[in-house]
Protein backbone atom coordinates (compact mmCIF):
# COMPACT_ATOMS: atom_id res chain seq x y z
CA UNK A 1 0.00 0.00 0.00
CA UNK A 2 2.70 2.17 0.98
CA UNK A 3 4.36 1.61 -2.53
CA UNK A 4 1.47 2.40 -4.55
CA UNK A 5 0.85 5.95 -2.53
CA UNK A 6 4.62 6.66 -3.32
CA UNK A 7 4.18 5.65 -6.80
CA UNK A 8 0.96 7.85 -6.82
CA UNK A 9 2.52 10.46 -5.32
CA UNK A 10 6.09 10.62 -7.84
CA UNK A 11 3.73 10.43 -10.49
CA UNK A 12 1.81 13.55 -9.31
CA UNK A 13 4.88 15.41 -8.85
CA UNK A 14 5.63 14.96 -12.27
CA UNK A 15 2.38 16.15 -13.58
CA UNK A 16 2.75 19.12 -11.37
CA UNK A 17 2.44 21.64 -13.87
CA UNK A 18 -0.74 20.52 -15.24
CA UNK A 19 -3.76 22.46 -13.55
CA UNK A 20 -4.96 20.43 -10.52
CA UNK A 21 -8.37 19.72 -11.91
CA UNK A 22 -6.46 17.93 -15.07
CA UNK A 23 -3.51 16.54 -12.90
CA UNK A 24 -6.20 14.91 -10.39
CA UNK A 25 -8.36 13.86 -12.85
CA UNK A 26 -5.08 11.94 -14.82
CA UNK A 27 -4.56 10.07 -11.44
CA UNK A 28 -8.18 9.29 -10.82
CA UNK A 29 -7.48 5.83 -11.74
CA UNK A 30 -3.80 5.08 -11.08
CA UNK A 31 -4.40 3.91 -7.53
CA UNK A 32 -6.70 1.61 -8.30
CA UNK A 33 -4.32 0.17 -11.09
CA UNK A 34 -1.53 0.10 -9.17
CA UNK A 35 -3.50 -1.88 -6.58
CA UNK A 36 -4.15 -4.56 -9.40
CA UNK A 37 -1.12 -4.54 -10.65
CA UNK A 38 0.79 -4.88 -7.03
CA UNK A 39 -2.04 -8.34 -6.04
CA UNK A 40 -1.25 -10.00 -9.20
CA UNK A 41 2.56 -10.25 -9.64
CA UNK A 42 6.08 -10.40 -8.65
CA UNK A 43 8.42 -7.66 -8.28
CA UNK A 44 8.31 -4.01 -7.59
CA UNK A 45 5.91 -1.35 -9.32
CA UNK A 46 8.60 0.26 -10.66
CA UNK A 47 10.17 -2.84 -12.18
CA UNK A 48 7.01 -3.27 -14.26
CA UNK A 49 5.63 -0.12 -14.89
CA UNK A 50 8.81 2.02 -14.88
CA UNK A 51 9.63 4.73 -13.24
CA UNK A 52 6.51 7.44 -12.00
CA UNK A 53 8.53 9.99 -13.84
CA UNK A 54 8.43 7.90 -17.33
CA UNK A 55 4.51 6.64 -16.12
CA UNK A 56 3.69 10.27 -16.16
CA UNK A 57 4.62 11.23 -19.44
CA UNK A 58 3.31 7.81 -21.29
CA UNK A 59 -0.02 9.25 -19.39
CA UNK A 60 0.64 13.23 -20.12
CA UNK A 61 0.70 12.06 -24.49
CA UNK A 62 -1.78 9.64 -24.14
CA UNK A 63 -4.57 11.58 -22.62
CA UNK A 64 -3.32 14.73 -24.96
CA UNK A 65 -2.63 17.14 -22.10
CA UNK A 66 -0.07 19.29 -22.55
CA UNK A 67 3.66 18.06 -22.64
CA UNK A 68 5.51 19.86 -19.28
CA UNK A 69 5.13 23.67 -20.23
CA UNK A 70 8.47 24.16 -18.85
CA UNK A 71 10.01 25.18 -15.25
CA UNK A 72 8.10 28.11 -14.64
CA UNK A 73 4.71 26.67 -15.37
CA UNK A 74 6.04 24.04 -12.91
CA UNK A 75 6.96 26.02 -10.30
CA UNK A 76 4.30 28.28 -10.07
CA UNK A 77 2.26 25.14 -9.87
CA UNK A 78 4.00 23.90 -7.04
CA UNK A 79 3.83 27.00 -5.48
CA UNK A 80 -0.09 26.97 -5.70
CA UNK A 81 -0.36 23.65 -4.37
CA UNK A 82 1.79 24.64 -1.30
CA UNK A 83 -0.32 27.89 -0.75
CA UNK A 84 -3.31 25.49 -0.88
CA UNK A 85 -2.25 23.10 1.27
CA UNK A 86 -0.95 25.49 3.75
CA UNK A 87 -4.28 27.09 3.76
CA UNK A 88 -5.99 23.69 4.13
CA UNK A 89 -3.64 22.59 6.95
CA UNK A 90 -4.64 26.79 9.02
CA UNK A 91 -8.00 25.43 8.50
CA UNK A 92 -7.45 22.78 10.51
CA UNK A 93 -5.41 24.45 13.53
CA UNK A 94 -8.45 27.07 12.96
CA UNK A 95 -11.09 24.92 13.68
CA UNK A 96 -8.69 22.64 16.53
CA UNK A 97 -7.54 25.60 18.40
CA UNK A 98 -11.34 27.41 18.96
CA UNK A 99 -12.38 24.61 21.25
CA UNK A 100 -9.41 25.07 23.77
CA UNK A 101 -10.28 28.39 24.19
CA UNK A 102 -13.80 27.94 24.42
CA UNK A 103 -14.81 28.71 21.12
CA UNK A 104 -15.94 27.14 17.90
CA UNK A 105 -12.87 28.12 15.94
CA UNK A 106 -9.46 30.00 16.76
CA UNK A 107 -10.35 33.02 14.26
CA UNK A 108 -13.50 33.28 15.90
CA UNK A 109 -12.07 34.62 18.65
CA UNK A 110 -9.07 36.34 16.62
CA UNK A 111 -12.17 38.02 15.03
CA UNK A 112 -13.32 39.82 18.52
CA UNK A 113 -9.78 41.32 18.69
CA UNK A 114 -10.39 43.65 15.85
CA UNK A 115 -11.48 47.03 18.15
CA UNK A 116 -8.38 45.93 19.99
CA UNK A 117 -6.23 46.29 16.73
CA UNK A 118 -7.37 49.20 15.88
CA UNK A 119 -6.54 51.02 19.56
CA UNK A 120 -2.86 49.40 19.23
CA UNK A 121 -3.11 50.48 15.49
CA UNK A 122 -3.57 54.44 16.03
CA UNK A 123 -0.97 54.27 19.47
CA UNK A 124 1.87 52.53 16.80
CA UNK A 125 0.66 55.45 14.13
CA UNK A 126 0.87 57.83 16.50
CA UNK A 127 4.06 56.52 17.77
CA UNK A 128 6.08 56.21 14.30
CA UNK A 129 5.18 59.82 13.33
CA UNK A 130 6.48 61.65 16.42
CA UNK A 131 9.13 59.28 16.35
CA UNK A 132 9.89 60.76 12.41
CA UNK A 133 9.16 64.38 13.42
CA UNK A 134 11.13 64.38 16.40
CA UNK A 135 14.55 63.98 17.20
CA UNK A 136 14.32 62.82 21.21
CA UNK A 137 14.95 59.14 21.15
CA UNK A 138 11.49 56.80 21.28
CA UNK A 139 9.81 55.80 24.51
CA UNK A 140 6.55 54.20 24.98
CA UNK A 141 4.23 57.40 24.55
CA UNK A 142 4.51 59.83 22.25
CA UNK A 143 6.35 62.89 23.41
CA UNK A 144 5.33 65.47 21.21
CA UNK A 145 8.08 69.11 21.40
CA UNK A 146 5.74 71.38 22.32
CA UNK A 147 5.00 72.94 25.82
CA UNK A 148 4.15 69.89 28.32
CA UNK A 149 5.61 67.32 25.86
CA UNK A 150 3.35 64.49 27.95
CA UNK A 151 0.10 65.80 27.66
CA UNK A 152 0.40 67.20 23.94
CA UNK A 153 1.78 63.71 23.18
CA UNK A 154 -1.27 62.49 24.86
CA UNK A 155 -3.56 64.44 22.77
CA UNK A 156 -2.08 63.49 19.38
CA UNK A 157 -2.64 59.93 20.58
CA UNK A 158 -6.15 60.08 21.38
CA UNK A 159 -6.18 61.87 18.48
CA UNK A 160 -4.67 58.84 16.46
CA UNK A 161 -6.53 56.32 18.12
CA UNK A 162 -9.91 57.71 17.46
CA UNK A 163 -9.21 57.76 13.60
CA UNK A 164 -7.86 54.70 13.83
CA UNK A 165 -10.92 53.19 15.21
CA UNK A 166 -13.39 55.27 12.80
CA UNK A 167 -11.29 53.43 9.74
CA UNK A 168 -12.35 50.43 11.42
CA UNK A 169 -12.80 48.24 8.96
CA UNK A 170 -13.91 50.58 5.81
CA UNK A 171 -9.93 50.00 4.78
CA UNK A 172 -10.60 46.85 3.72
CA UNK A 173 -13.69 48.40 1.51
CA UNK A 174 -11.16 50.66 0.07
CA UNK A 175 -10.37 49.76 -4.11
CA UNK A 176 -7.00 47.89 -4.99
CA UNK A 177 -4.39 49.99 -4.59
CA UNK A 178 -5.31 52.14 -1.57
CA UNK A 179 -6.38 49.07 0.36
CA UNK A 180 -3.17 47.41 -1.12
CA UNK A 181 -0.92 50.62 0.06
CA UNK A 182 -2.52 50.34 3.65
CA UNK A 183 -1.44 46.75 4.16
CA UNK A 184 2.31 47.31 3.41
CA UNK A 185 2.42 50.25 5.06
CA UNK A 186 0.57 48.47 8.24
CA UNK A 187 2.81 45.46 8.19
CA UNK A 188 6.05 48.31 7.80
CA UNK A 189 4.71 49.91 11.13
CA UNK A 190 4.34 46.33 12.70
CA UNK A 191 8.35 45.52 12.04
CA UNK A 192 9.09 49.16 13.06
CA UNK A 193 6.94 48.78 16.16
CA UNK A 194 8.85 45.32 17.20
CA UNK A 195 12.87 47.16 16.74
CA UNK A 196 11.72 49.92 18.93
CA UNK A 197 10.02 47.11 21.47
CA UNK A 198 12.82 45.48 21.61
CA UNK A 199 14.96 48.61 22.33
CA UNK A 200 13.14 49.70 24.77
CA UNK A 201 13.34 46.50 26.34
CA UNK A 202 16.93 46.87 25.97
CA UNK A 203 17.00 50.37 27.49
CA UNK A 204 15.33 48.44 30.53
CA UNK A 205 17.35 45.64 31.44
CA UNK A 206 20.34 47.07 30.45
CA UNK A 207 20.22 50.22 32.80
CA UNK A 208 20.01 48.86 36.73
CA UNK A 209 21.19 51.84 37.82
CA UNK A 210 18.87 53.91 36.96
CA UNK A 211 17.70 53.93 40.18
CA UNK A 212 19.88 55.11 41.86
CA UNK A 213 21.13 57.49 39.67
CA UNK A 214 20.05 60.05 42.56
CA UNK A 215 22.90 58.86 44.44
CA UNK A 216 25.34 62.20 45.88
CA UNK A 217 28.40 59.76 44.27
CA UNK A 218 27.29 60.48 40.43
CA UNK A 219 29.88 62.96 40.07
CA UNK A 220 32.52 60.91 41.88
CA UNK A 221 34.83 60.47 39.35
CA UNK A 222 38.18 59.27 41.56
CA UNK A 223 38.80 58.75 45.35
CA UNK A 224 42.00 59.35 47.25
CA UNK A 225 42.63 58.19 51.02
CA UNK A 226 44.37 60.15 53.55
CA UNK A 227 45.54 58.10 57.12
CA UNK A 228 44.87 60.45 60.11
CA UNK A 229 48.02 62.12 59.74
CA UNK A 230 47.15 63.52 56.54
CA UNK A 231 49.40 61.40 54.18
CA UNK A 232 48.15 60.09 51.17
CA UNK A 233 47.37 56.31 51.10
CA UNK A 234 49.17 55.00 48.00
CA UNK A 235 49.10 51.20 48.09
CA UNK A 236 45.50 50.59 49.11
CA UNK A 237 43.33 48.70 47.88
CA UNK A 238 39.31 49.57 47.75
CA UNK A 239 36.59 47.16 48.52
CA UNK A 240 33.15 47.81 48.50
CA UNK A 241 30.56 46.26 50.72
CA UNK A 242 30.17 42.63 48.91
CA UNK A 243 33.84 42.12 49.25
CA UNK A 244 34.15 42.85 45.94
CA UNK A 245 37.62 45.37 44.56
CA UNK A 246 36.28 48.62 43.84
CA UNK A 247 38.59 50.44 41.47
CA UNK A 248 38.50 53.87 41.70
CA UNK A 249 40.53 56.19 39.74
CA UNK A 250 40.16 58.11 36.23
CA UNK A 251 39.73 55.54 33.62
CA UNK A 252 42.23 57.39 31.26
CA UNK A 253 44.80 57.07 34.61
CA UNK A 254 44.30 52.82 34.33
CA UNK A 255 47.33 51.42 32.67
CA UNK A 256 46.70 49.63 29.89
CA UNK A 257 49.23 47.01 30.49
CA UNK A 258 47.34 44.97 32.58
CA UNK A 259 48.80 43.87 35.87
CA UNK A 260 48.14 44.16 39.29
CA UNK A 261 48.91 47.44 39.15
CA UNK A 262 45.61 48.79 37.83
CA UNK A 263 44.05 47.30 40.61
CA UNK A 264 45.69 48.98 43.30
CA UNK A 265 44.80 52.42 44.69
CA UNK A 266 45.38 55.07 43.72
CA UNK A 267 45.26 54.71 39.78
CA UNK A 268 46.45 58.48 39.51
CA UNK A 269 48.42 59.14 41.81
CA UNK A 270 50.27 62.48 40.57
CA UNK A 271 46.74 64.77 40.45
CA UNK A 272 46.23 64.74 44.47
CA UNK A 273 43.90 66.57 45.53
CA UNK A 274 45.18 68.04 48.57
CA UNK A 275 48.58 69.15 48.26
CA UNK A 276 50.96 67.80 51.51
CA UNK A 277 49.19 67.93 54.96
CA UNK A 278 45.34 68.44 54.79
CA UNK A 279 44.58 70.59 57.33
CA UNK A 280 41.23 68.70 58.65
CA UNK A 281 43.04 66.69 60.67
CA UNK A 282 42.20 66.45 63.98
CA UNK A 283 45.32 64.57 65.69
CA UNK A 284 45.72 61.95 67.87
CA UNK A 285 42.03 59.99 67.05
CA UNK A 286 41.80 56.90 67.70
CA UNK A 287 43.56 54.77 65.02
CA UNK A 288 42.18 51.37 64.16
CA UNK A 289 44.18 50.35 60.99
CA UNK A 290 43.45 46.44 61.21
CA UNK A 291 45.06 46.03 57.63
CA UNK A 292 42.92 45.56 54.55
CA UNK A 293 39.22 45.02 55.53
CA UNK A 294 38.79 47.69 57.61
CA UNK A 295 39.69 49.81 54.77
CA UNK A 296 37.49 47.51 52.63
CA UNK A 297 34.61 48.79 54.70
CA UNK A 298 35.28 52.44 53.15
CA UNK A 299 33.49 52.10 49.51
CA UNK A 300 33.81 55.23 47.64
CA UNK A 301 33.94 58.35 49.51
CA UNK A 302 33.15 61.30 48.34
CA UNK A 303 35.97 63.65 46.40
CA UNK A 304 35.03 66.32 49.20
CA UNK A 305 37.80 65.60 51.44
CA UNK A 306 36.14 66.24 54.60
CA UNK A 307 35.36 63.04 56.37
CA UNK A 308 38.12 60.57 56.68
CA UNK A 309 37.17 58.03 56.00
CA UNK A 310 39.13 55.63 57.36
CA UNK A 311 37.94 54.35 60.84
CA UNK A 312 34.69 54.72 62.61
CA UNK A 313 35.20 58.05 63.76
CA UNK A 314 32.48 60.77 64.58
CA UNK A 315 31.29 62.06 61.20
CA UNK A 316 32.23 66.09 60.23
CA UNK A 317 29.15 67.70 59.99
CA UNK A 318 29.33 67.84 56.58
CA UNK A 319 26.18 66.45 54.56
CA UNK A 320 27.58 65.45 51.47
CA UNK A 321 30.49 63.38 52.80
CA UNK A 322 28.21 61.07 55.05
CA UNK A 323 29.13 57.94 53.61
CA UNK A 324 25.40 56.67 53.40
CA UNK A 325 26.13 53.41 51.16
CA UNK A 326 28.67 52.78 53.59
CA UNK A 327 27.46 50.48 56.02
CA UNK A 328 30.47 49.83 57.64
CA UNK A 329 31.18 52.86 59.62
CA UNK A 330 29.68 53.45 63.33
CA UNK A 331 27.30 50.29 64.22
CA UNK B 1 8.73 -1.21 -37.18
CA UNK B 2 8.30 -0.56 -33.32
CA UNK B 3 4.94 -1.89 -32.31
CA UNK B 4 4.31 1.07 -29.82
CA UNK B 5 4.77 3.52 -32.69
CA UNK B 6 2.11 2.25 -34.74
CA UNK B 7 0.21 1.46 -31.80
CA UNK B 8 0.05 5.38 -31.04
CA UNK B 9 -1.91 5.65 -33.78
CA UNK B 10 -4.53 3.30 -33.55
CA UNK B 11 -4.81 3.16 -29.79
CA UNK B 12 -7.90 4.91 -29.63
CA UNK B 13 -9.65 2.32 -32.23
CA UNK B 14 -8.28 -0.46 -30.05
CA UNK B 15 -9.97 1.00 -26.54
CA UNK B 16 -12.82 1.68 -28.46
CA UNK B 17 -13.15 -1.43 -30.18
CA UNK B 18 -12.82 -3.60 -26.53
CA UNK B 19 -15.71 -1.66 -25.33
CA UNK B 20 -18.04 -2.38 -28.33
CA UNK B 21 -19.44 -5.57 -26.23
CA UNK B 22 -18.83 -4.37 -22.48
CA UNK B 23 -18.18 -1.91 -20.67
CA UNK B 24 -15.19 -2.15 -18.28
CA UNK B 25 -12.43 -0.87 -15.82
CA UNK B 26 -9.39 0.63 -17.02
CA UNK B 27 -7.41 -2.86 -15.72
CA UNK B 28 -9.58 -5.19 -17.38
CA UNK B 29 -9.84 -2.80 -20.39
CA UNK B 30 -6.38 -3.32 -20.75
CA UNK B 31 -6.12 -6.97 -19.76
CA UNK B 32 -8.59 -7.51 -22.88
CA UNK B 33 -6.33 -5.74 -25.18
CA UNK B 34 -3.13 -7.74 -24.49
CA UNK B 35 -5.32 -10.94 -24.64
CA UNK B 36 -6.32 -9.69 -27.70
CA UNK B 37 -2.60 -9.76 -28.81
CA UNK B 38 -1.22 -5.93 -28.45
CA UNK B 39 0.99 -7.26 -25.55
CA UNK B 40 3.04 -3.65 -25.85
CA UNK B 41 0.09 -1.25 -24.69
CA UNK B 42 1.68 0.81 -22.02
CA UNK B 43 -0.57 1.30 -18.84
CA UNK B 44 -0.26 4.98 -18.78
CA UNK B 45 -1.48 4.93 -22.26
CA UNK B 46 -4.47 2.89 -21.81
CA UNK B 47 -5.34 5.47 -18.82
CA UNK B 48 -4.84 8.38 -20.84
CA UNK B 49 -6.90 7.35 -24.11
CA UNK B 50 -9.25 6.67 -21.91
CA UNK B 51 -8.69 10.34 -20.51
CA UNK B 52 -8.97 11.38 -23.72
CA UNK B 53 -11.98 9.37 -25.21
CA UNK B 54 -14.12 10.49 -21.81
CA UNK B 55 -12.85 14.35 -22.28
CA UNK B 56 -14.07 14.01 -26.79
CA UNK B 57 -17.47 12.92 -25.15
CA UNK B 58 -16.97 9.18 -26.71
CA UNK B 59 -17.48 7.47 -23.08
CA UNK B 60 -19.78 7.11 -20.17
CA UNK B 61 -18.35 6.29 -16.83
CA UNK B 62 -19.86 5.16 -13.46
CA UNK B 63 -18.36 3.99 -10.25
CA UNK B 64 -18.81 0.16 -8.93
CA UNK B 65 -18.12 -0.31 -5.58
CA UNK B 66 -16.48 -3.58 -5.10
CA UNK B 67 -15.93 -5.84 -1.96
CA UNK B 68 -12.45 -6.51 -2.08
CA UNK B 69 -10.34 -2.80 -2.81
CA UNK B 70 -10.85 0.48 -3.78
CA UNK B 71 -14.08 0.79 -6.20
CA UNK B 72 -13.45 0.80 -10.02
CA UNK B 73 -14.34 3.59 -12.34
CA UNK B 74 -15.94 1.49 -15.05
CA UNK B 75 -16.25 2.89 -18.63
CA UNK B 76 -18.77 2.59 -21.74
CA UNK B 77 -19.35 3.52 -25.27
CA UNK B 78 -22.01 6.03 -25.35
CA UNK B 79 -23.93 6.53 -28.68
CA UNK B 80 -21.22 8.95 -29.81
CA UNK B 81 -18.50 6.56 -29.25
CA UNK B 82 -20.01 4.15 -31.25
CA UNK B 83 -20.21 6.12 -34.11
CA UNK B 84 -17.06 6.91 -33.59
CA UNK B 85 -15.85 2.90 -33.42
CA UNK B 86 -17.72 2.99 -36.65
CA UNK B 87 -16.30 5.41 -38.78
CA UNK B 88 -12.57 5.04 -37.17
CA UNK B 89 -12.75 1.30 -38.12
CA UNK B 90 -13.97 2.05 -41.71
CA UNK B 91 -10.60 4.36 -41.51
CA UNK B 92 -8.58 1.90 -40.68
CA UNK B 93 -9.65 -0.94 -42.31
CA UNK B 94 -9.08 1.05 -46.02
CA UNK B 95 -5.58 2.06 -44.69
CA UNK B 96 -5.15 -1.11 -43.83
CA UNK B 97 -6.03 -3.22 -46.81
CA UNK B 98 -3.88 -0.23 -48.88
CA UNK B 99 -1.10 -1.10 -46.89
CA UNK B 100 -1.74 -4.98 -47.48
CA UNK B 101 -2.30 -4.65 -51.11
CA UNK B 102 1.08 -1.93 -51.09
CA UNK B 103 3.08 -5.16 -49.79
CA UNK B 104 1.35 -7.88 -51.60
CA UNK B 105 2.38 -5.87 -55.11
CA UNK B 106 5.75 -5.85 -54.35
CA UNK B 107 6.13 -9.14 -52.97
CA UNK B 108 6.69 -8.52 -49.66
CA UNK B 109 3.55 -10.38 -47.85
CA UNK B 110 3.60 -14.19 -48.69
Amino acid sequence: VNEVADYVAQVRTALADLAPAVREELLEDLPEHLAEVAAEGEGSLTERLGPPAAYAAELRAAAGAPAGEGRRAAVDARLRDAVDRARARLQVVDAKSGPLIGYQKGSDFVRLLRPAWWVMRGYLVAMALVYMLSAEPIGLLPRVELGDSTIAGVVVLLAFVIGSIWLGDRGRRLPRVPRYALGVGIALLVLAAMAALSDIDGYAQDNPYAEVSNSSYDDVESVYVYDEQGRPLTTARVFDQNGNQVQPGLWWCRTESGGTSTEIYPTCPNPQPLNGQPDFIAPAERIPLEGPTSEATVPQPSTTPSPTPSAGSTPPPEPTGTPTPAPSATR
Amino acid sequence: VDTTQLLKGVLDLAVLAVLKDEDGYGYDILRRLRAAGLDDVGDASVYGTLRRLFQAGFLTTYVVPSEEGPHRKYYGLNVTGRDQLHRSGKVWRTFASTMDSLLADRGTVA
